[in-house]
């Protein structure tokens, strides 16, 4: 009995430092070989965009590859559980928008930001009140008013329960304009309906609707942000036109950022979060910065406790508004989440 | 303008290297089912993120043509098309392969896809604006109307009983309700089980359907010599490929329009020239369904004139006409470029770029096809009992490869089985597959109509206010209504 | 011709079958709708229901044509024996695989199965599942990138197969 009991403990002792000495030179050398960036969403969106930017830029800088993999579908989510699954040496990151924050009261998933270490919250896309050319609306205060005066008429449409567009009516409404909303599958199909008239407005991203708008097919009517955008300077920023908005306008509402699993170990974090600051100092990233009007929020946010607050407070009122509006699945209370 | 952009890239060895180099892995990738042109595109933009824009192109389109085509090959070879845009073209293409015909099924698909996919380049290159504003004015109820009439014109051609078919078309759009609800953003339909919450994949369903089916089929049936013992060495002398060509024209216009919609593709477009084909000629060569070249001239010229059409909206609008286009899209916005209304005005570089590279690779689809179709023809003659096993491995492979899960393979076998009893009792498997194609586009337009007419007053005149609706509505209402045998009945009797 | 007479037509069967279940349909689409609180018009079970619906519709349309005269064609019986081993076969790859990983796994598979429908070379058998394995392990698994199954027992023996 004896015997056989210190046979399995000297078995578990080397077992074990087998492990341990894998971890440890994990840290010492990593990244030793290609990376995969895991993007949840579909391939040419804002945040596909950012991302293999970033994920080039990544990889110059580390010396390794970063292959990135769209595991697009159901909000998200799907590509945000893969990055849990897979193996937690450091060599799957993820690279996403915001649906974290209101995944578990949309009933989709129990994931949230907590089960994740933040590397960098990294850029926010602002959003835009657009129109098309032809449209009967001039100013953002023309449809505003119209709004006011014929609630649920005027159509506007959006990529659906919990997507930024969403959170953007909801705030409308609670302002006391009242759309008549129309989900569509991606913000380029939100836009090809203004085109094509099917609806009166949209709110998509800046980056998603420059080109149209340089070209004239549609029009800039107003910025839901607080900040003015650098390439359209004029445009007239919500609280402008209606003071009420400026509490909503505090916080950026297509934040991306940049995680990995919870279970990874911290040297491998210190790494690309050293990175993740070089890259973003570099002039290429700040000129894709400046020609796409990105928001950087590493600069707003720039330690990990502050980017942990932002998200606190980003999940507290959006999760909320999507509760109070009544498209959530469980209360934003049963998750402990405080109202803002 | 373009056309000066376009010859420095004919002249440029490079370039057509690599459109060479594309229209390879395009044909292999398109030719084995559950390897998706979608998926080895995506990887290309990770591998081709450091080159130039055009070298970047020139490869992406020589895969994407070749790729559009070759999934004809396994699908007339093996019965398992490489890709639903090439399910239509099986129902001709696998039963002349039976008959030892396989080089001159194979040779007809090659042409007409060249034939189609250069059609819908030339649309491109000349007509986007046109057609993108009439596709813009194609709305929710419209694409509707569209894909449920796709379904009808399924239902009714691929058994002898349109009412089988029609059960097979609705059980497949039931199966693509299953998963995430696109506006409501809740599980549906999905049994608690968590892994179909992301839906059903139409990957492992056209694989299990398809190709699973086929080797329980012939499992059972105890056939496992070869399929075919001897080729009938026909020519197949152009002249006769070519007596197509006026209808040919019909077809592939049918495919770049529907290609500029964005959402409707290859499917749609194939589905739709085949039905047509099948109400213009009257004397086809066979029996459709049964070995007629017109089945696969209308099928493969539509499918492959869909690629031009789905380039135009992402090149005008910078809205993807498919998912390929969607990745093409970001491989512009990668690198620094903006696709939108001006793109083509402000970038007649890389339009030509994009032109350049179509054209190429359906040189090189033309080539590629005729060299290698007398050699893919000799598949036929493997015995069932080695190609059977090899074509269950890739079969797995593909299905697992769509989203790396064992699940989706799982489902795999479960299709192979559905499809197998179908298949015993007569029921067609094509329209489940185009039914889960095309499910989710139907039902998230059909609830964004609904959405839409909410906050009208006048509901009926709002719905049909587009003279594109009423012809559709109609459209579909007749093919209804004359599908019915007891009306069929009623006309014979006039007669 | 007599001996079909005495049999129900199976198209009748399954016409029935088809209408129960599409009943059960329709009731489900009603339950779940009702269980999300939101207007018809927004239900994700809207267009199930209308299915459901069609699907009943059809059923009955499948009922009426089996007594107007559709018919099955006539199946041999088929070789039940080797079928039900290849979905054995398959179903024990399928649990294996997490195990013994990809590679290993579908060399045992395709050797099973090219035995199973009557190869007899053994060296025939033996190339063909090892090439073909080899081949697509490489060709998906490293050049394409896409994530394998890797074996856990193999794992613990040291081999990342």
């Amino acid at each position: 009995m004896k015997k056989s009991l210190i046979v399995l403990l000297t078995l578990l002792v080397a077992l074990s430092s087998l492990f341990a000495q894998g971890a440890a030179e994990a840290a010492n050398t990593y990244p030793e070989k290609a990376i995969t960036m895991i993007i949840p969403y579909g391939a040419g969106g804002t945040t596909d965009v950012s991302g293999r930017k970033f994920a080039a830029l990544l990889s110059k800088e580390l010396g390794v590859a970063v292959t990135v993999v769209n595991q697009g579908g159901a909000s998200g989510s799907i590509g945000c559980q893969a990055a849990l699954d897979a193996n937690p040496d450091g060599y799957t990151v993820l690279f996403t928008a915001e649906s974290l924050g209101t995944q578990r009261v949309m009933g989709l998933t129990n994931l949230s930001y907590d089960d994740y270490k933040i590397i960098s919250t990294m850029v926010n896309d602002p959003k835009v009140l657009v129109v098309a050319k032809d449209s009967k609306y001039n100013t953002l205060a023309d449809l505003l008013a119209d709004m006011k005066a014929n609630p649920g008429k005027i159509k506007m449409s959006y990529t659906g329960p919990g997507g930024s567009g969403h959170v953007q009516g909801l705030i409308m409404e609670k302002l006391g304009y009242v759309p008549a909303l129309t989900a569509y599958s991606s913000g380029a199909d939100c836009y090809r309906a203004v085109l094509s008239g099917e609806v009166d407005f949209t709110n998509s991203n800046i980056s998603t609707v420059k080109a149209l708008i340089q070209s004239g097919d549609l029009k800039l009517l107003g910025v839901s942000s607080n900040v003015k955008l650098s390439i359209y300077p004029d445009a007239p920023l919500f609280e402008e036109v209606d003071p009420n908005a400026a509490q909503y306008m505090k916080n950026a509402f297509t934040p991306l950022n940049f995680l990995v699993s919870n279970k990874v170990d911290d040297s491998v974090v210190e790494v690309l979060r050293n990175a993740t600051k070089k890259v973003v100092e570099s002039a290429e990233w700040k000129s894709f910065i400046k020609d796409n009007a990105l928001e950087e929020l590493y600069v707003q946010y720039p330690t990990v406790e502050a980017t942990k607050e932002f998200y606190k407070n980003w999940e507290s009122m959006v999760s909320w508004m999507l509760y109070d509006a009544g498209v959530t699945k469980y209360s934003p209370a049963d998750f402990g989440i405080a109202k803002p | 303008m373009s056309l000066n952009y376009m010859i420095h890239y004919f002249a440029d060895p490079r370039f057509i290297l690599l459109v060479l180099l594309g229209s390879v892995l395009g044909l292999f990738i398109g030719a084995i089912p559950g390897l998706s042109v979608t998926m080895a595109t995506a990887l290309l933009v990770s591998v081709t993120y450091s080159w130039g824009t055009s070298d970047a192109m020139a490869m992406i389109m020589g895969l994407y043509v070749v790729g559009v085509f070759s999934g004809a090959l396994s699908a007339i070879l093996i019965n398992i098309p490489g890709a639903p845009s090439s399910v239509v073209t099986a129902f001709d293409g696998y039963p002349l392969a039976k008959r030892g015909e396989a080089y001159k099924s194979l040779k007809y698909a090659t042409i007409y896809s060249f034939i189609g996919s250069v059609f819908g380049f030339i649309a491109l290159w000349l007509l986007s604006g046109p057609i993108s504003n009439i596709a813009l004015k194609f709305h929710p109820i419209d694409y509707f109307l569209l894909s449920f009439f796709g379904l009808l014109a399924v239902g009714s051609l691929t058994s002898k009983s349109f009412t089988k078919g029609l059960i097979s078309a609705a059980v497949g759009l039931l199966i693509a309700m299953v998963g995430m609800d696109s506006v409501m953003g809740r599980p549906r339909l999905t049994l608690g089980i968590r892994a179909l919450q992301g839906g059903i994949n139409v990957v492992p369903a056209l694989v299990g359907l398809f190709g699973m089916t086929e080797v329980l089929s012939s499992i059972m049936q105890k056939k496992m010599g070869a399929e075919v013992s001897e080729m009938k060495n026909e020519k197949v002398p152009m002249k006769n490929i070519l007596k197509h060509f006026p209808l040919s024209m019909i077809y592939s216009a049918i495919g770049t329009f529907v290609g500029a919609l964005p959402g409707a593709g290859g499917p749609v477009a194939s589905f739709l020239a085949y039905s047509t084909a099948q109400k213009v000629v009257k004397k086809p060569s066979r029996e459709f369904c049964d070995g007629a070249v017109e089945g696969i001239v209308a099928s493969e010229s539509s499918n492959n004139a869909c690629i031009g059409g789905a380039l135009i909206p992402m090149l005008t609008l910078a809205v993807p006409g498919d998912a390929v286009t969607a990745i093409i899209l970001s491989v512009f916005i990668v690198h620094g470029m903006q696709p939108g209304p001006l793109f083509i005005k402000t970038q007649p570089d890389m339009f030509a770029s994009v032109l350049a590279g179509g054209f190429l690779g359906c040189v090189f689809l033309l080539i590629l096809g005729l060299l290698v179709a007398p050699k893919l023809s000799k598949l036929i003659l493997v015995p069932k009992r080695i190609l059977l096993p090899i074509v269950t491995v890739l079969c797995i492979i593909g299905s697992f490869a769509c989203n790396n899960r064992i699940f989706d393979v799982v489902l795999m076998f479960i299709f192979g089985l559905i499809g197998y009893f179908m298949r015993k009792h007569d029921y067609p498997t094509a329209p489940m597959v185009l039914a889960i194609v095309l499910g989710s586009m139907m039902d998230s337009n059909f609830r964004r109509t609904v959405s839409l007419l909410e906050s009208e007053e006048h509901k009926i005149a709002y719905l049909f206010s587009s003279p594109i609706t009423v012809i559709l509505f109609a459209v579909t209402v007749l093919t209804l209504i004359f599908s019915i045998p007891a009306v069929q009945r009623l006309f014979k009797k006039k007669k | 011709m007599e001996e079909k007479n005495k049999k129900i037509n199976p198209v009748l069967i399954e016409g029935i079958v088809l209408c129960a279940l599409s009943v059960l349909g329709i009731i489900f689409s009603i339950i779940c709708h009702y269980g999300f609180k939101v207007e018809w018009k927004l239900s994700p079970y809207l267009f199930p229901l209308f299915i459901s619906i069609m699907l009943c519709m059809l059923s009955i349309s499948l009922i009426l044509s089996s007594f107007s005269g559709l018919k099955e064609a006539k199946r041999e019986k088929g070789d039940r024996k080797t079928f039900l081993i290849f979905l054995l076969e398959c179903a024990i790859y399928l649990i294996v695989l997490k195990y013994l990983g990809f590679l290993i796994s579908t060399m045992l598979l395709l050797g099973a199965i090219v035995h199973l429908l009557g190869e007899k070379s053994w060296w025939k058998i033996i190339l063909i599942s090892v090439v073909t394995s080899l081949i697509i392990y490489f060709l998906f698994g490293v050049y394409l990138g896409v994530m394998l199954p890797k074996g856990k027992l193999l794992y613990m023996i040291g081999i990342r197969l």
